[in-house]
């Protein structure tokens, strides 16, 4: 990146390469649609491009590009919620948020009911699309990115306690939407 | 009967702890009702299933040749944006702006020359909403330099000669 910013043109096709597939599968996370994704995540680089020069080397390169990354898709998020009819099992969180929350069927079998593997991965991206954007970042940032609270807040602009608290929700409400399809050991 | 429910609070120390973002005490606290209390273990028992349903979901990897199309539409972008430049085009509108009123304010006492102060009888030309009213500030020393005459100057009896001026005043040969 410093290479990049010194003028190094080769450097920033080098760092293409390099993070193609992590930002592709980032994207994928966040925003659920493969449709965009190509496209978002060339809109990435494009962006990394064109700020090169805002770059501040006392920040990691992976928070400042999981930041643009962030921003994009919350803008996307954002713009498909506004177009999108609000589930009538939508209900308001504490904080104000609302998330989708599944009705528990005592009834049921419990986990993985009958669902085979593609069909689990089908109910847990939904359970993830219906989270609050933050929580939604939060966890995969987390979960599949390996993110410290600290790295998060970063990438968030929010606090470490604040981190705690969107992790803490995200969790609880993938329990509640889960609950009827996984089962406790 | 209902199972007892961790608090708001308990959940997060519970979630940060699964994530070992505890230290130290708090950490110690969480571990020793993990160990002893029912229900964290079955709070920590569902947290860990959906951490662990979590794995299920893995994503496509990106189609084949996506990182050499991004380089080739990277090449067909003008070079980077300077900071510099950025910069520049946020400050330059409002600082032509300011620029443009400071002159203002230099030159315009110096674009006029100052009248002499009018006597009590052109006091009543003054009227504001007037064609020929002067600026506000000309008013307020107006009216000061007059003071005598203002004290003892009764609008009300006076009024239907202040609207015959008035009206001449608005009529084409008003002045």
């Amino acid at each position: 990146m410093l290479r990049f910013q010194d003028g190094d043109r080769e450097a920033f096709e080098e760092l293409i390469r390099r993070n193609t597939h992590k930002v592709h599968a980032l994207v994928y996370r966040f925003l659920g649609d493969p449709q965009q994704v190509e496209d978002l995540t060339q809109e990435v680089f494009l962006r990394v491009y064109r700020t090169v020069r805002s770059y501040k080397p006392r920040a990691k390169f992976s928070t400042w590009l999981y930041r643009i990354v962030a921003n994009l898709c919350f803008n996307v998020l954002r713009s498909r919620k506004k177009g999108r009819p609000v589930s009538l099992e939508t209900i308001a969180g504490e904080d104000g948020e609302s998330y989708h929350r599944e009705v528990e069927d005592e009834h049921s079998d419990g986990p993985g009911a009958g669902l085979d593997e593609q069909e689990l991965q089908q109910v847990i991206a939904e359970a993830i699309e219906q989270l609050p954007e933050n929580q939604r970042i939060a966890i995969v940032l987390n979960k599949f990115e390996n993110k410290s609270y600290e790295e998060i807040s970063e990438v968030l602009r929010c606090s470490t306690m604040a981190v705690k608290s969107l992790l803490s929700r995200a969790r609880g409400n993938l329990r509640d939407a889960l609950g009827r399809y996984i089962r406790p050991d | 009967m209902t199972e007892p429910q961790l608090t708001q609070h308990e959940l997060e120390d519970l979630s940060a702890w699964m994530d070992r973002e505890l230290t130290g005490e708090s950490a110690d606290r969480v571990a020793h009702k993990v160990r002893t209390d029912p229900a964290w273990q079955r709070e920590l028992r569902r947290l860990e299933s959906v951490d662990r349903a979590l794995d299920h979901w893995t994503v496509p990897s990106a189609p084949d040749g996506l990182a050499e199309r991004i380089v080739q539409a990277s090449r067909r972008q003008r070079g980077p944006a300077s900071p510099v430049l950025s910069w520049v085009r946020w400050v330059v509108p409002p600082a032509a702006a300011a620029a443009v009123l400071l002159v203002g304010m230099l030159v315009g006492p110096f674009a006029a020359p100052p009248k002499p102060s009018p006597g009590p009888s052109q006091v009543s030309s003054a009227r504001p909403g007037s064609p020929s009213q002067p600026p506000p500030a000309a008013v307020d020393k107006l009216v000061a330099e007059n003071l005598d005459f203002f004290e003892q100057y009764d609008v009300v009896s006076n009024l239907d000669l202040l609207e015959a001026i008035g009206r001449q005043e608005r009529s084409p040969q008003g002045s």
